[in-house]
């Protein structure tokens, strides 16, 4: 077995990244053309890597979120949910209590909510994990409408107060680095940091090993003491927090800082497939979000370029570079073993 | 675990009603029921009075022929979407691509039914409903296919593609295919007279799309029951390594039902462009193929069953209009509604609570 | 000419008879009764085991005995009667409590997280005492003189998905061991192992013994239970049987306790008249899914009218080489050959067609559909073909016919072919497959792991099924892990050993010592019946 994993790996990526420097030798050369000369244009401006870290941030959240759920071994599809009911609640808490904070808790908590009552169907009551996300997405969909509906009626826009941006001091001012890295509000920097604190819990602590064993092999997990249940139903829930907060980066995402219906637009599924092609750990799903953060700043910023193709085939542009990418990816993905089997107390006979 | 003595069996024949499962049904209306409460008590809380509205709701889907006619008409796609997830269901895999392949259905009904002009009616029918099959079964191959040879998820990768083909169809009725005239909401050009399907009931909008659903509705339930390719595919839906081991071509008979699901889910844009819209604009089925799912869900599966829930469906969602109307409700309400009908089935239909209401009726 | 199974290998016996003076009664059991849906596994059940006993539970697959210690280890709550461990009651019912206690239990199919490494198996559940912090580097040193005292040559840090099925078990003792076990069960520890690992078990076992250990054995293998244990409980059909000295008993003894009856222990066979050639393998090279050489210039020849054993421990190219000959994996390289005819390229349902067949090794994944009807499965493989099917119609009376006649001449027990197959018992449920694969009389037989799981009566009915197919004229290859199976029925025994055929002999020309040397990658020149070496890593 030794051998053929890790030797396939490098050549992919050896693969890959003769294909992006080919890519980017293809755009130096065109850039004569407009769509050539546009792409490079917009790619080399630091407003945009800015964009693309700011678009990239509610999927990251989704996908560690979706991460803690499925190294439980429980699929978590819906995350589109989570993100949704989270964006409105944030939206709408915020607005309330006048305090972005007050919307990002909110967010959490109803993230929660929302994992629990997944975590009751598929692990209570045992149905198919797949079937309940779809209706937990529609559900969000329709819960979202009418309470958007029903609460902001009247159809003006109203912009929730939203998180200011920081300045860091000394970075803040480098050329390039500065507005692309260093000047982000906080909450674009709380998610950065998830990251290094979310490997160190996965990896160096019981809880993590745990949380990994009742994915890997529930039955062994079970002979050790632990409560598989237990731990599922908590690592579904705190995927809904953490999954609920992307919402709340989504309405900070988007310039007017407000809801809109079907705001996520399919992210939760973006974020699902970075959960694969970062292979199930917070570095690599770091890097899964920013590829698909890059599509969607590129796609906004060409539309607005106008760059001579049709907006609605850029608007494809982030759905099709996730399904590219899943497709390479998916090749030698293993994820947590028992993932998406329901998990059974006591052998039947 | 059963011995002892053999009881003398008879040969069973299966017949038509013992293939419906009675406690699926059972639990769909329980299901129904339960988020009919829900709602009232939803109605209740927002001062609505649910007695009126739903009088309204029974007004505005079975009151009259005309409402019954639109409930019909409305029932069309959400069935024929319905049969193709179903469909798809008993094959092992989810096909959420339902939006997306019933969208490149409609693109080819359209872009068929638009040119052509001369053909005689019949067959310029005939060609653009098929061109619409094959554009959703298409639309449906691409995952298949890219499930089988590189693992990709399916789920995915069908969503993804919705997104995709909602897109394509924007910009082709933006762009190669438009008509001239307003520039805000962008139409395709208008299908032929020749090409459209005839009404069933004057002034109505009831059109043969009905004939074509009900169709699709019988024929799937003899392939699924009477025919080896129906076998085929649920032994490959249950179990697809014993039936590699048993010399059935699992990865081929995965791409076909994912084929056929599709080309279902097409067949349903077709008889909403052919039927009565007969124009493509952006948006024109926004949650038809998710709504499908709730239908397929809530019919357990099964055609005929899958066909009632898509009656239910339909008028819930013909009746909101006259509850909004009416009773001045909130459309958005009657699709909570909706949505709590899928959650119940979902609970319902669960292994726990099946297990838990059979042994209440102290079954075996 | 007949040959035992599961005659005693060698003669290592008890020399006095176990003594209870001096020792603590460390577990005892009153009326456990233990009950599942339709089934009592554990009926009134009583056993007293005392400090530093090895105390072996002996019975056929479903008597009870896992269940039982499954009830003891908290894994199953317990539906009458009373534990009681040093004399005091106690209440078990988490694995938890059962740790705390100091039972631990190494399990049939080991409770071992393959992605993990040793370290982390072994700590997993733990709270170190940095809780929550992880300190692997702390446990490691309090592990090692563990594994060093066992022999478990692997650092602590390799994954345990790479290590050999015997390590793999040394870990799970001192898994059980680092949690303070003093009772320690064993669920059938050598099913899995090669006949030296066995021996280094045994020698395992005894050191914990001399340690105070006690020791529960669950097997079904009489020789094995004659060789390590100090006494021994039959049970049967959940129940207890008898309870006696193993100095004092016989094997035929044992064997009566535990069937009921007396048990004829041979396989009746006459003697072999192969034919000619029917199934060549010629150098075959393959892959398996995950892209690792399994054949290796594999050559294989099966006889008509001839038993052809294959043994092998797991993993050297065995399933890879099944799947070959069913047209499930693609060769590399190399051909099949059928009957003169190349069928290296024709698909499974070809194969199956022309007469080859197979018993697949894992019933419930590979060979059942389980939410079908018997009938269903029974016809599997031949539902759409005439007189089944018409042009795509299926003839439900053809089929209920022949469902009807394979029920009664397998005797599978079912009220009627239309219930799900999932109902049967796992005899029954072979008992459909084996039926699928020979009624049709096929040209070549390929069963892989036949009796596994089955009690006596089921497993010697198919053995005879087998052999009526062999004198039929079929040719049979038996893939078993079972060697007293493979010994006991084959006319001719290849040993498989990284992907390529070591030996192939005569069985009256070899025996379990050469055989589990030749596994164990010795080679043939070598003289048989020197110690073999260090048994090499799994590939």
């Amino acid at each position: 077995m030794a051998g053929s994993l890790p030797r396939k790996r490098a050549r992919a990526r050896f693969v890959y990244l003769g294909l992006g420097l080919a890519a980017l030798l293809g755009l130096t050369l065109a850039r004569g053309t407009t769509l050539g000369g546009g792409i490079l244009t917009i790619l080399a401006a630091p407003e945009f890597m800015r964009a693309a870290l700011i678009a990239a941030i509610p999927l990251l959240l989704a996908a560690l979120g979706g991460l803690i759920s499925e190294l439980s071994g429980v699929l978590n599809m819906a995350l589109e949910s989570m993100m949704l009911i989270g964006a409105f609640v944030a939206y709408t808490a915020s607005d309330y209590a006048q305090s972005p904070w007050a919307g990002l808790v909110a967010a959490a908590l109803a993230g929660m909510l929302v994992g629990l009552l997944h975590a009751f169907f598929t692990i209570t009551l045992k149905a198919n994990q797949i079937v309940s996300a779809v209706a937990l997405n529609l559900f969000a969909l329709a819960a979202t409408a009418l309470g958007f509906r029903m609460l902001y009626a009247s159809g003006v826009f109203v912009s929730a107060p939203g998180f200011d941006a920081l300045s860091i001091p000394f970075l803040g001012k480098l050329p390039y680095l500065g507005t692309a890295f260093f000047s982000h509000n906080i909450l674009i920097y709380l998610g950065l940091l998830l990251i290094p604190v979310m490997w160190f819990i996965l990896y160096r602590t019981s809880w993590g090993l745990t949380l990994r064993s009742v994915g890997e092999h529930p039955v062994a997990a079970s002979t050790m003491g632990i409560n598989v249940n237990r731990v599922r139903y908590l690592a579904v829930i705190l995927s809904g927090a953490v999954a609920g907060m992307s919402g709340s980066a989504l309405v900070s995402a988007s310039n007017i800082n407000a809801f809109q219906e079907n705001l996520s637009a399919g992210r939760g599924f973006i974020a699902f497939a970075a959960v694969v092609f970062g292979r199930w750990n917070p570095i690599g799903i770091f890097f899964g979000a920013i590829l698909f953060g890059l599509g969607d700043a590129l796609q906004i910023r060409l539309q607005a370029y106008g760059v001579g193709v049709p907006y609605q085939l850029l608007l494809m542009l982030p759905y099709l570079i996730t399904l590219i990418a899943l497709v390479a990816f998916m090749r030698n993905a293993r994820g947590p073993a028992a993932s998406g089997i329901p998990y059974s107390d006591e052998a039947s006979s | 675990m059963s011995e002892g003595a053999r009881a003398k069996a008879k040969p069973v024949r299966p017949r038509a009603w013992s293939k419906l499962p009675i406690a699926s049904v059972a639990l769909s209306l329980i299901s129904i029921a339960t988020a009919i409460l829900i709602g009232t008590v939803m109605m209740l809380a927002m001062r609505f009075d649910p007695l009126r509205a739903y009088a309204a709701l029974w007004q505005g889907s079975f009151g009259n022929v005309i409402q019954i006619s639109e409930t019909l008409k409305t029932a069309v796609p959400l069935l024929l979407c319905g049969l193709g997830i179903a469909f798809s269901f008993q094959s092992g895999a989810f096909n959420i691509g339902a939006v997306g392949q019933m969208y490149l259905g409609a693109l080819a009904a359209v872009i068929v039914g638009g040119q052509f002009p001369g053909l005689p009616p019949p067959l310029h029918i005939f060609l653009a409903t098929l061109a619409a099959f094959v554009a959703g079964g298409l639309w449906a191959l691409v995952p298949a296919l890219l499930k089988i040879l590189s693992g990709a998820n399916e789920i995915i990768s069908t969503i993804l593609l919705n997104y995709v083909g909602i897109y394509l169809v924007d910009y082709m009725i933006a762009g190669p295919i438009k008509t001239g005239g307003h520039r805000d909401a962008p139409t395709s050009w208008p299908v032929l007279e020749g090409a459209l399907y005839p009404r069933l009931i004057p002034h109505t909008q009831l059109h043969m799309g009905l004939y074509v659903a009900l169709a699709a509705m019988i024929l799937l339930f003899v392939v699924m029951h009477y025919t080896t390719l129906g076998q085929r595919v649920r032994i490959v839906g249950l179990n697809p390594v014993a039936a590699r081991h048993a010399g059935i071509r699992s990865n081929r008979v995965f791409v076909l039902a994912f084929f056929i699901s599709g080309s279902l889910a097409g067949l349903a844009g077709a008889s909403e462009i052919l039927g009565y819209q007969s124009r493509l604009i952006s948006g024109f089925a926004p949650t038809t193929g998710y709504d499908a799912i709730a239908v397929a869900l809530l019919g357990g599966f099964q055609p005929f069953i899958v066909g009632i829930s898509a009656l239910f469906f339909a008028g819930l969602q013909t009746g909101a209009v006259a509850m909004e109307a009416i009773a001045k409700l909130p459309a958005q309400l009657v699709g909570m509604i909706r949505v709590l009908a899928m959650l119940a089935v979902l609970a319902a239909s669960s292994p726990r609570i099946v297990s838990l209401a059979t042994r209440l009726r102290g079954g075996e | 000419m007949t040959l035992p199974v599961g005659a005693p290998a060698a003669a290592i016996r008890r020399l006095e008879r176990f003594s209870v003076a001096g020792r603590d009664a460390v577990l005892e059991l009153r009326g456990i009764v233990k009950r599942f849906p339709g089934v009592v596994a554990n009926d009134h059940v009583d056993l007293k085991i005392y400090s530093g006993e090895v105390h072996a539970l002996l019975g056929e697959n479903g008597a009870g005995k896992s269940t039982l210690m499954k009830v003891v280890y908290g894994l199953y709550r317990r539906d009458g009667g009373e534990i009681l461990i040093r004399e005091r009651p106690v209440d078990l019912r988490t694995p938890q409590d059962a740790m705390a206690l100091g039972i631990g239990m190494v399990h049939q199919h080991f409770m071992l997280i393959p992605n993990f490494t040793i370290i982390e198996n072994i700590v997993l559940g733990l709270r170190s005492r940095r809780y929550p912090l992880l300190k692997l580097d702390e446990a490691a040193r309090r592990i090692q003189p563990l594994a060093d005292d066992f022999g478990l040559k692997a650092p602590l840090t390799l994954k345990v998905g790479k290590l050999t099925v015997g390590q793999q078990q040394k870990v799970e003792i001192i898994k059980a061991l680092y949690r303070g076990a003093r009772i320690l069960i064993l669920d059938e520890p050598t099913a899995v192992l090669l006949p030296q690992e066995t021996e280094e078990l045994f020698k395992l076992i005894e050191k914990l013994r001399e340690g105070g250990v006690a020791i529960v054995f669950i097997s079904h293998k009489l020789n094995e239970v004659l060789a390590i244990s100090d006494r021994v409980t039959v049970m049967r059909r959940g129940g207890v049987v008898r309870t006696l000295d193993t100095f004092d008993s016989s094997p035929a003894e044992l064997a009566e306790a535990m069937v009921g009856q007396a048990v004829d222990l041979a396989v009746d066979k006459e003697d072999c008249r192969p034919r000619g050639a029917c199934l060549e393998i010629e150098d075959a090279e393959a892959k398996d899914e995950l892209g690792v050489l399994k054949l290796n210039g594999l050559r294989l020849t099966l006889k008509a009218g001839e038993i052809h054993g294959l043994a092998g421990v797991d993993g050297n190219g065995q399933q890879t080489l099944v799947e070959t000959m069913m047209g499930l994996r693609a060769l590399q390289r190399g051909r099949i050959l059928f009957g003169g005819r190349d069928i290296t390229y024709s698909s499974t349902a070809e194969r199956i067609r022309a007469g080859v067949e197979h018993i697949p090794e894992n019933r419930h994944t590979e060979g059942l559909v389980l939410g079908l009807s018997v009938t269903d499965n029974l016809l599997l493989d031949v539902f759409e073909a005439p007189p089944f099917a018409k042009s795509g119609w299926r003839q439900f009376r053809s089929m209920n016919e022949r469902a009807e006649a394979l029920t009664r001449d397998f005797d599978i027990r079912a009220p009627t072919p239309a219930i799900e197959v999932r109902k049967l018992s796992g005899g029954n449920q072979q008992k459909v497959i084996l039926a699928r694969s020979l009624w049709r009389e096929p040209n070549v037989l390929i069963a892989m792991q036949p009796t596994r799981g089955l009690d006596v009566g089921a497993a010697s009915f198919i053995h005879r099924q087998i052999v009526k197919a062999r004198d039929r004229g079929c040719a049979v290859l038996i893939v078993s892990s079972e060697l007293d199976e493979i010994l006991g029925l084959s006319d001719v025994i290849s040993v498989i050993y990284e992907g390529r055929i070591v030996e192939t002999r005569s069985v009256l020309e070899t025996n379990l010592s050469r055989i589990g040397f030749l596994m164990a990658g010795g080679k043939p020149g070598d003289v048989p019946g020197n110690p073999p070496g260090p048994v090499p890593p799994r590939a």
